[in-house]
Protein backbone atom coordinates (compact mmCIF):
# COMPACT_ATOMS: atom_id res chain seq x y z
CA UNK A 1 0.00 0.00 0.00
CA UNK A 2 2.82 2.26 -0.68
CA UNK A 3 1.65 3.87 -3.31
CA UNK A 4 -0.39 6.80 -1.50
CA UNK A 5 -0.37 9.56 -3.96
CA UNK A 6 -3.24 8.39 -5.83
CA UNK A 7 -5.15 7.53 -3.02
CA UNK A 8 -8.09 8.88 -0.86
CA UNK A 9 -8.00 7.40 2.58
CA UNK A 10 -10.66 7.92 5.12
CA UNK A 11 -10.91 6.30 8.47
CA UNK A 12 -14.85 7.04 8.02
CA UNK A 13 -17.65 5.98 10.63
CA UNK A 14 -16.75 3.02 12.76
CA UNK A 15 -20.13 2.06 12.61
CA UNK A 16 -20.11 2.05 8.87
CA UNK A 17 -16.82 0.57 8.83
CA UNK A 18 -18.03 -2.63 11.15
CA UNK A 19 -21.29 -3.19 8.52
CA UNK A 20 -18.89 -3.13 5.37
CA UNK A 21 -16.37 -5.87 6.86
CA UNK A 22 -19.08 -7.60 8.26
CA UNK A 23 -20.69 -7.92 4.89
CA UNK A 24 -17.28 -8.43 3.34
CA UNK A 25 -17.31 -12.43 2.28
CA UNK A 26 -14.06 -12.78 3.84
CA UNK A 27 -15.18 -11.86 7.34
CA UNK A 28 -18.24 -14.11 6.60
CA UNK A 29 -19.58 -15.75 9.45
CA UNK A 30 -16.38 -14.67 12.00
CA UNK A 31 -17.37 -13.22 15.69
CA UNK A 32 -18.95 -10.09 16.19
CA UNK A 33 -16.43 -9.16 18.21
CA UNK A 34 -13.70 -10.08 15.91
CA UNK A 35 -15.49 -7.91 13.27
CA UNK A 36 -15.58 -5.36 15.80
CA UNK A 37 -11.54 -5.65 16.41
CA UNK A 38 -10.84 -5.60 13.05
CA UNK A 39 -12.70 -2.62 12.38
CA UNK A 40 -10.48 -0.49 14.89
CA UNK A 41 -7.81 -1.17 12.02
CA UNK A 42 -9.74 -0.33 8.82
CA UNK A 43 -10.20 2.31 6.65
CA UNK A 44 -11.87 3.41 3.92
CA UNK A 45 -9.44 3.67 0.66
CA UNK A 46 -10.03 4.81 -3.00
CA UNK A 47 -7.89 4.50 -6.03
CA UNK A 48 -8.84 5.46 -9.60
CA UNK A 49 -8.32 3.34 -12.45
CA UNK A 50 -4.19 2.53 -13.54
CA UNK A 51 -3.19 3.05 -9.77
CA UNK A 52 -1.00 0.69 -8.04
CA UNK A 53 -2.76 -1.05 -4.79
CA UNK A 54 0.28 -2.88 -4.02
CA UNK A 55 4.15 -3.16 -6.25
CA UNK A 56 6.64 -6.08 -6.21
CA UNK A 57 8.98 -6.19 -3.41
CA UNK A 58 7.58 -3.32 -1.42
CA UNK A 59 6.47 -3.59 1.80
CA UNK A 60 3.25 -5.90 2.99
CA UNK A 61 1.60 -3.61 5.12
CA UNK A 62 -2.10 -3.67 4.50
CA UNK A 63 -4.85 -6.43 3.85
CA UNK A 64 -7.17 -4.89 1.12
CA UNK A 65 -10.57 -6.20 0.96
CA UNK A 66 -12.02 -5.07 -2.26
CA UNK A 67 -15.30 -4.11 -2.12
CA UNK A 68 -16.06 -2.64 -5.97
CA UNK A 69 -13.87 -2.67 -8.87
CA UNK A 70 -11.13 -4.41 -10.59
CA UNK A 71 -7.74 -5.31 -9.92
CA UNK A 72 -5.24 -7.33 -11.89
CA UNK A 73 -2.48 -9.44 -10.43
CA UNK A 74 0.31 -8.61 -12.83
CA UNK A 75 4.43 -10.08 -12.92
CA UNK A 76 6.50 -7.85 -14.49
CA UNK A 77 9.95 -8.38 -15.67
CA UNK A 78 11.87 -4.79 -17.24
CA UNK A 79 11.01 -3.94 -20.90
CA UNK A 80 8.10 -6.18 -21.08
CA UNK A 81 4.68 -5.96 -21.13
CA UNK A 82 3.05 -7.23 -17.69
CA UNK A 83 1.52 -10.58 -17.46
CA UNK A 84 -1.89 -10.67 -15.49
CA UNK A 85 -2.13 -13.58 -13.31
CA UNK A 86 -5.24 -13.05 -12.34
CA UNK A 87 -7.92 -10.58 -11.84
CA UNK A 88 -10.00 -9.73 -8.19
CA UNK A 89 -13.23 -8.34 -7.93
CA UNK A 90 -15.15 -7.06 -5.56
CA UNK A 91 -15.89 -9.06 -2.55
CA UNK A 92 -12.16 -10.69 -3.13
CA UNK A 93 -8.86 -10.58 -0.69
CA UNK A 94 -6.05 -9.12 -1.64
CA UNK A 95 -3.01 -11.01 -0.57
CA UNK A 96 -1.30 -12.70 2.23
CA UNK A 97 2.01 -11.21 2.37
CA UNK A 98 1.11 -9.12 5.27
CA UNK A 99 0.95 -12.45 7.21
CA UNK A 100 4.05 -13.90 6.49
CA UNK A 101 7.52 -12.44 7.01
CA UNK A 102 9.35 -11.12 5.21
CA UNK A 103 5.95 -8.91 4.74
CA UNK A 104 6.64 -7.43 1.25
CA UNK A 105 4.18 -8.10 -1.75
CA UNK A 106 5.20 -10.84 -4.30
CA UNK A 107 3.59 -9.61 -7.44
CA UNK A 108 2.17 -6.31 -8.71
CA UNK A 109 -1.63 -5.11 -8.20
CA UNK A 110 -3.26 -2.47 -10.33
CA UNK A 111 -6.67 -1.17 -10.35
CA UNK A 112 -8.86 -1.89 -14.02
CA UNK A 113 -11.26 0.52 -12.84
CA UNK A 114 -11.95 3.05 -10.14
CA UNK A 115 -11.92 0.84 -6.71
CA UNK A 116 -13.69 1.20 -3.39
CA UNK A 117 -11.59 -1.24 -0.83
CA UNK A 118 -11.69 -1.62 2.99
CA UNK A 119 -7.69 -1.33 4.59
CA UNK A 120 -6.96 -3.05 7.64
CA UNK A 121 -2.94 -2.32 8.74
CA UNK A 122 -0.97 -5.38 8.78
CA UNK A 123 0.62 -4.34 12.22
CA UNK A 124 -2.27 -3.64 14.20
CA UNK A 125 -3.93 -6.54 12.70
CA UNK A 126 -1.24 -9.07 13.62
CA UNK A 127 -0.85 -7.59 17.11
CA UNK A 128 -4.68 -8.12 17.44
CA UNK A 129 -3.96 -11.43 16.52
CA UNK A 130 -1.09 -11.96 19.00
CA UNK A 131 -3.10 -10.68 21.85
CA UNK A 132 -6.72 -13.12 20.71
CA UNK A 133 -5.32 -16.81 19.95
CA UNK A 134 -8.99 -17.40 19.44
CA UNK A 135 -9.29 -14.16 16.69
CA UNK A 136 -5.59 -15.01 14.92
CA UNK A 137 -6.87 -18.92 14.75
CA UNK A 138 -10.16 -17.71 12.77
CA UNK A 139 -7.72 -15.23 10.56
CA UNK A 140 -4.75 -17.39 10.34
CA UNK A 141 -7.35 -20.40 9.65
CA UNK A 142 -9.18 -17.89 6.74
CA UNK A 143 -5.96 -17.19 4.90
CA UNK A 144 -5.02 -20.79 4.69
CA UNK A 145 -8.55 -21.47 2.66
CA UNK A 146 -7.79 -18.15 0.62
CA UNK A 147 -4.24 -19.89 -0.47
CA UNK A 148 -5.87 -23.03 -0.50
CA UNK A 149 -8.63 -21.77 -2.94
CA UNK A 150 -6.14 -20.01 -4.91
CA UNK A 151 -3.74 -23.02 -5.41
CA UNK A 152 -6.63 -24.79 -6.55
CA UNK A 153 -7.59 -22.32 -9.25
CA UNK A 154 -3.49 -21.80 -10.27
CA UNK A 155 -3.14 -25.62 -10.60
CA UNK A 156 -6.33 -25.63 -12.81
CA UNK A 157 -5.25 -22.69 -14.97
CA UNK A 158 -1.37 -24.90 -15.27
CA UNK A 159 -3.87 -27.71 -16.53
CA UNK A 160 -5.69 -26.34 -19.01
CA UNK A 161 -2.59 -24.07 -20.40
CA UNK A 162 -0.38 -26.68 -20.16
CA UNK A 163 -2.60 -29.70 -21.49
CA UNK A 164 -4.28 -27.48 -24.18
CA UNK A 165 -3.76 -30.05 -27.19
CA UNK A 166 -5.09 -33.28 -24.95
CA UNK A 167 -8.61 -31.39 -25.15
CA UNK B 1 -36.55 -31.05 -49.58
CA UNK B 2 -38.38 -30.88 -46.45
CA UNK B 3 -36.36 -31.65 -43.12
CA UNK B 4 -36.15 -34.87 -42.33
CA UNK B 5 -34.91 -37.66 -40.17
CA UNK B 6 -32.81 -38.86 -43.00
CA UNK B 7 -32.03 -41.91 -43.82
CA UNK B 8 -28.21 -42.03 -42.86
CA UNK B 9 -29.37 -40.96 -38.50
CA UNK B 10 -28.01 -43.60 -36.23
CA UNK B 11 -26.38 -46.05 -39.23
CA UNK B 12 -23.16 -45.54 -40.67
CA UNK B 13 -23.84 -44.51 -44.05
CA UNK B 14 -21.84 -41.30 -44.79
CA UNK B 15 -23.06 -38.91 -47.27
CA UNK B 16 -21.32 -36.24 -49.34
CA UNK B 17 -21.97 -32.53 -48.74
CA UNK B 18 -19.61 -29.38 -50.54
CA UNK B 19 -18.26 -26.86 -47.95
CA UNK B 20 -19.64 -23.58 -48.38
CA UNK B 21 -17.26 -21.71 -45.85
CA UNK B 22 -14.56 -22.01 -44.01
CA UNK B 23 -14.45 -19.52 -40.63
CA UNK B 24 -11.28 -19.13 -38.94
CA UNK B 25 -11.87 -19.05 -34.97
CA UNK B 26 -8.82 -19.07 -33.67
CA UNK B 27 -5.16 -19.59 -34.87
CA UNK B 28 -6.09 -23.38 -34.56
CA UNK B 29 -9.50 -23.80 -34.36
CA UNK B 30 -12.24 -23.25 -37.72
CA UNK B 31 -15.68 -23.36 -38.25
CA UNK B 32 -16.60 -25.62 -41.49
CA UNK B 33 -20.15 -24.52 -42.93
CA UNK B 34 -21.56 -27.23 -45.16
CA UNK B 35 -25.03 -26.46 -46.74
CA UNK B 36 -26.61 -30.17 -47.19
CA UNK B 37 -29.01 -28.90 -49.68
CA UNK B 38 -29.62 -32.57 -50.77
CA UNK B 39 -29.47 -34.34 -47.17
CA UNK B 40 -30.39 -31.98 -44.43
CA UNK B 41 -29.73 -32.91 -40.82
CA UNK B 42 -32.14 -32.75 -38.44
CA UNK B 43 -30.40 -32.40 -35.60
CA UNK B 44 -30.99 -31.55 -31.45
CA UNK B 45 -28.38 -29.31 -29.71
CA UNK B 46 -25.81 -31.54 -27.96
CA UNK B 47 -25.79 -34.21 -30.48
CA UNK B 48 -22.46 -35.19 -32.76
CA UNK B 49 -21.55 -35.69 -36.28
CA UNK B 50 -18.59 -37.93 -37.98
CA UNK B 51 -17.23 -36.28 -40.71
CA UNK B 52 -14.80 -37.72 -42.95
CA UNK B 53 -12.28 -36.36 -45.03
CA UNK B 54 -11.72 -38.08 -47.76
CA UNK B 55 -8.49 -40.05 -48.27
CA UNK B 56 -7.45 -39.28 -44.39
CA UNK B 57 -10.13 -40.40 -42.42
CA UNK B 58 -13.22 -39.56 -39.74
CA UNK B 59 -13.72 -37.83 -36.75
CA UNK B 60 -16.43 -37.02 -34.54
CA UNK B 61 -16.84 -33.55 -34.42
CA UNK B 62 -20.11 -31.53 -31.94
CA UNK B 63 -22.64 -29.48 -34.20
CA UNK B 64 -22.27 -26.10 -33.86
CA UNK B 65 -25.06 -24.06 -35.60
CA UNK B 66 -28.75 -23.22 -34.92
CA UNK B 67 -30.48 -26.47 -34.95
CA UNK B 68 -33.73 -24.30 -36.28
CA UNK B 69 -32.03 -23.95 -39.31
CA UNK B 70 -31.04 -28.03 -40.85
CA UNK B 71 -30.10 -25.65 -43.86
CA UNK B 72 -26.85 -24.88 -42.54
CA UNK B 73 -24.57 -27.26 -40.62
CA UNK B 74 -21.79 -26.05 -38.96
CA UNK B 75 -19.06 -28.00 -37.36
CA UNK B 76 -16.14 -26.34 -35.03
CA UNK B 77 -12.79 -28.07 -35.13
CA UNK B 78 -9.63 -27.57 -33.38
CA UNK B 79 -6.91 -29.10 -35.24
CA UNK B 80 -5.18 -31.94 -33.09
CA UNK B 81 -4.80 -35.06 -34.77
CA UNK B 82 -4.47 -36.06 -38.75
CA UNK B 83 -8.11 -35.73 -39.55
CA UNK B 84 -8.65 -32.03 -37.57
CA UNK B 85 -5.69 -31.05 -39.32
CA UNK B 86 -6.53 -32.28 -42.53
CA UNK B 87 -10.07 -30.63 -41.59
CA UNK B 88 -8.37 -26.83 -40.85
CA UNK B 89 -6.87 -26.81 -43.93
CA UNK B 90 -9.82 -27.76 -46.38
CA UNK B 91 -11.24 -24.52 -48.40
CA UNK B 92 -14.84 -23.78 -50.01
CA UNK B 93 -16.08 -26.06 -52.43
CA UNK B 94 -14.24 -29.55 -50.76
CA UNK B 95 -16.65 -31.97 -50.60
CA UNK B 96 -16.57 -34.00 -47.40
CA UNK B 97 -18.63 -36.43 -45.44
CA UNK B 98 -21.08 -36.70 -43.18
CA UNK B 99 -23.45 -38.89 -40.68
CA UNK B 100 -25.32 -38.46 -38.11
CA UNK B 101 -26.18 -37.11 -35.69
CA UNK B 102 -25.80 -39.41 -33.35
CA UNK B 103 -25.93 -38.99 -29.48
CA UNK B 104 -28.29 -38.06 -26.52
CA UNK B 105 -28.66 -34.23 -26.73
CA UNK B 106 -28.18 -31.84 -23.59
CA UNK B 107 -31.50 -31.97 -21.54
CA UNK B 108 -32.98 -28.63 -22.49
CA UNK B 109 -36.67 -29.72 -21.34
CA UNK B 110 -35.29 -30.68 -17.96
CA UNK B 111 -34.46 -26.91 -17.98
CA UNK B 112 -37.51 -25.30 -18.30
CA UNK B 113 -38.61 -22.99 -15.43
CA UNK B 114 -34.97 -23.35 -13.97
CA UNK B 115 -32.20 -21.39 -14.75
CA UNK B 116 -30.24 -22.07 -17.23
CA UNK B 117 -26.38 -22.26 -16.98
CA UNK B 118 -23.73 -22.72 -18.70
CA UNK B 119 -19.99 -23.53 -18.16
CA UNK B 120 -17.63 -23.76 -21.48
CA UNK B 121 -13.71 -24.04 -21.58
CA UNK B 122 -12.08 -23.13 -24.91
CA UNK B 123 -13.61 -25.16 -27.75
CA UNK B 124 -16.32 -26.63 -25.44
CA UNK B 125 -18.07 -23.60 -26.09
CA UNK B 126 -19.15 -25.37 -29.51
CA UNK B 127 -21.35 -28.02 -28.51
CA UNK B 128 -23.23 -25.87 -26.16
CA UNK B 129 -23.58 -22.83 -28.80
CA UNK B 130 -27.08 -24.95 -30.20
CA UNK B 131 -28.12 -24.94 -26.82
CA UNK B 132 -27.63 -21.43 -26.15
CA UNK B 133 -29.29 -20.58 -29.53
CA UNK B 134 -32.50 -22.45 -28.57
CA UNK B 135 -32.51 -21.19 -25.42
CA UNK B 136 -32.59 -17.75 -26.21
CA UNK B 137 -35.04 -18.51 -28.87
CA UNK B 138 -37.14 -19.73 -26.55
CA UNK B 139 -35.73 -17.22 -24.21
CA UNK B 140 -39.68 -17.27 -21.65
CA UNK B 141 -39.34 -20.97 -20.64
CA UNK B 142 -36.39 -20.74 -18.34
CA UNK B 143 -35.45 -18.27 -15.46
CA UNK B 144 -31.92 -17.06 -15.40
CA UNK B 145 -29.87 -17.82 -18.83
CA UNK B 146 -26.32 -17.98 -17.67
CA UNK B 147 -22.82 -18.65 -19.42
CA UNK B 148 -19.45 -18.63 -18.19
CA UNK B 149 -16.77 -19.51 -20.85
CA UNK B 150 -12.98 -19.34 -20.68
CA UNK B 151 -9.95 -19.87 -22.60
CA UNK B 152 -6.58 -20.20 -22.58
CA UNK B 153 -5.67 -16.67 -23.28
CA UNK B 154 -7.82 -13.97 -25.53
CA UNK B 155 -6.69 -14.65 -28.70
CA UNK B 156 -8.19 -18.74 -28.07
CA UNK B 157 -11.53 -17.41 -27.52
CA UNK B 158 -13.99 -19.07 -29.71
CA UNK B 159 -17.18 -17.31 -31.39
CA UNK B 160 -16.46 -14.14 -30.43
CA UNK B 161 -19.04 -12.23 -32.68
CA UNK B 162 -21.49 -14.41 -30.35
CA UNK B 163 -19.87 -13.20 -27.50
CA UNK B 164 -20.07 -10.12 -28.52
CA UNK B 165 -23.34 -10.18 -29.46
CA UNK B 166 -24.98 -12.22 -26.23
CA UNK B 167 -23.25 -9.64 -24.02
CA UNK B 168 -25.74 -7.26 -25.57
CA UNK B 169 -28.20 -9.20 -25.49
CA UNK B 170 -30.23 -8.80 -21.84
CA UNK B 171 -31.28 -12.30 -22.12
CA UNK B 172 -28.51 -13.97 -21.36
CA UNK B 173 -25.89 -13.28 -18.99
CA UNK B 174 -22.09 -13.46 -20.45
CA UNK B 175 -19.15 -13.59 -18.29
CA UNK B 176 -15.55 -14.51 -19.82
CA UNK B 177 -12.16 -14.80 -18.32
CA UNK B 178 -9.10 -16.40 -19.60
CA UNK B 179 -6.40 -18.08 -18.51
CA UNK B 180 -3.51 -15.99 -19.05
CA UNK B 181 -3.55 -12.32 -20.33
CA UNK B 182 -1.30 -9.69 -20.86
CA UNK B 183 -1.85 -5.96 -20.92
CA UNK B 184 -4.84 -4.52 -23.23
CA UNK B 185 -7.15 -7.40 -22.47
CA UNK B 186 -9.58 -5.85 -20.12
CA UNK B 187 -11.84 -8.40 -18.82
CA UNK B 188 -11.13 -11.07 -16.04
CA UNK B 189 -8.18 -13.44 -15.93
CA UNK B 190 -8.37 -16.67 -13.98
CA UNK B 191 -10.12 -20.33 -14.82
CA UNK B 192 -13.84 -20.04 -15.52
CA UNK B 193 -14.30 -22.18 -12.53
CA UNK B 194 -13.31 -19.38 -10.86
CA UNK B 195 -16.74 -17.60 -11.56
CA UNK B 196 -19.30 -20.24 -10.24
CA UNK B 197 -19.23 -19.35 -6.79
CA UNK B 198 -20.14 -15.57 -7.12
CA UNK B 199 -22.25 -15.79 -10.53
CA UNK B 200 -25.76 -15.02 -9.78
CA UNK B 201 -27.94 -18.13 -10.32
CA UNK B 202 -30.45 -20.10 -8.13
CA UNK B 203 -28.10 -23.42 -7.40
CA UNK B 204 -30.80 -25.04 -6.36
CA UNK B 205 -33.12 -24.24 -9.43
CA UNK B 206 -30.79 -24.50 -12.22
CA UNK B 207 -29.64 -26.84 -14.79
CA UNK B 208 -25.97 -26.48 -15.42
CA UNK B 209 -24.66 -27.85 -19.05
CA UNK B 210 -20.79 -27.92 -18.70
CA UNK B 211 -18.08 -28.77 -21.29
CA UNK B 212 -14.39 -28.72 -22.25
CA UNK B 213 -11.86 -30.49 -20.55
CA UNK B 214 -12.28 -33.33 -18.39
CA UNK B 215 -10.37 -31.34 -16.16
CA UNK B 216 -12.25 -28.57 -16.06
CA UNK B 217 -15.32 -29.79 -16.15
CA UNK B 218 -14.25 -31.98 -13.10
CA UNK B 219 -13.21 -28.91 -11.40
CA UNK B 220 -16.41 -27.40 -12.22
CA UNK B 221 -18.92 -29.88 -11.43
CA UNK B 222 -17.16 -29.58 -7.98
CA UNK B 223 -17.63 -26.11 -7.64
CA UNK B 224 -21.06 -26.09 -8.55
CA UNK B 225 -22.08 -28.93 -5.56
CA UNK B 226 -20.29 -26.72 -3.28
CA UNK B 227 -22.60 -24.06 -4.39
CA UNK B 228 -25.21 -26.49 -3.79
CA UNK B 229 -26.68 -27.08 -7.28
CA UNK B 230 -27.85 -30.96 -7.16
CA UNK B 231 -25.74 -33.70 -8.46
CA UNK B 232 -27.73 -34.77 -11.02
CA UNK B 233 -29.00 -31.63 -12.57
CA UNK B 234 -24.71 -30.93 -13.43
CA UNK B 235 -24.34 -32.22 -17.06
CA UNK B 236 -21.69 -33.12 -18.97
CA UNK B 237 -20.42 -33.95 -22.48
CA UNK B 238 -17.67 -36.50 -23.03
CA UNK B 239 -15.61 -37.14 -26.03
CA UNK B 240 -13.16 -40.14 -26.53
CA UNK B 241 -11.57 -41.35 -30.00
CA UNK B 242 -15.24 -42.24 -31.36
CA UNK B 243 -15.11 -44.22 -34.36
CA UNK B 244 -18.56 -45.51 -35.50
CA UNK B 245 -21.04 -43.43 -33.45
CA UNK B 246 -23.23 -46.03 -32.82
CA UNK B 247 -22.17 -48.11 -29.94
CA UNK B 248 -20.61 -51.12 -31.73
CA UNK B 249 -16.71 -51.05 -32.10
CA UNK B 250 -16.15 -50.07 -28.57
CA UNK B 251 -13.70 -47.53 -29.12
CA UNK B 252 -15.32 -44.83 -27.06
CA UNK B 253 -15.73 -47.12 -23.98
CA UNK B 254 -15.50 -45.55 -20.65
CA UNK B 255 -16.00 -48.53 -17.82
CA UNK B 256 -19.73 -49.55 -18.72
CA UNK B 257 -20.24 -46.52 -20.60
CA UNK B 258 -20.12 -46.39 -24.78
CA UNK B 259 -19.42 -42.76 -24.87
CA UNK B 260 -20.90 -42.35 -28.63
CA UNK B 261 -24.84 -44.17 -27.78
CA UNK B 262 -24.46 -43.61 -23.79
CA UNK B 263 -23.53 -39.84 -24.49
CA UNK B 264 -22.05 -38.07 -25.12
CA UNK B 265 -24.14 -35.83 -22.65
CA UNK B 266 -23.92 -37.51 -19.18
CA UNK B 267 -25.56 -36.38 -15.72
CA UNK B 268 -22.98 -36.07 -13.23
CA UNK B 269 -23.46 -39.02 -10.83
CA UNK B 270 -23.53 -41.43 -14.39
CA UNK B 271 -19.80 -40.58 -14.94
CA UNK B 272 -18.43 -38.56 -11.80
CA UNK B 273 -16.85 -41.98 -10.20
CA UNK B 274 -15.57 -43.00 -13.93
CA UNK B 275 -14.00 -40.11 -14.10
CA UNK B 276 -12.00 -41.04 -10.88
CA UNK B 277 -10.54 -44.35 -12.33
CA UNK B 278 -6.73 -43.92 -13.79
CA UNK B 279 -6.86 -47.33 -15.12
CA UNK B 280 -9.96 -46.17 -18.11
Amino acid sequence: MSEQRHAVLSSGDPDLLRVALAGHPFCADLAVEHVHAMSQVTSERHLPAGAFLLRRGHPADALALLLEGDVSLELTEPGDEPIVLETLHGGDPVGWSWLFPPHRWAFDARCLTPVRLLQLDAAQLRALMHADPVFGLALTHRIGQLVVQRLHFTRAQLVEITHHDRA
Amino acid sequence: MTVLDVPTQGTLTSRPYQITTVRHQTHDIVTIDVAPQQYPIAFRPGQFDMVYVYGVGEAAISISSDPATPGLLSHTIRAVGWVTRALNDLQPGTRIGIRGPYGRPWPLEEAEGKDLVIVAGGIGLAPVRPAIVEALRHRERYGRVVLMTGARSPRDLVFRDDLDRWHADRGIDVHVTVDSAVRGWGGRVGVVTKLIPRVPFDPENAVVLTCGPEVMMWFSAEALLKRGVPPERIYVTLERNMKCGVGTCGHCQLGPKFLCRDGPVFSWPEVAGLLDVREL
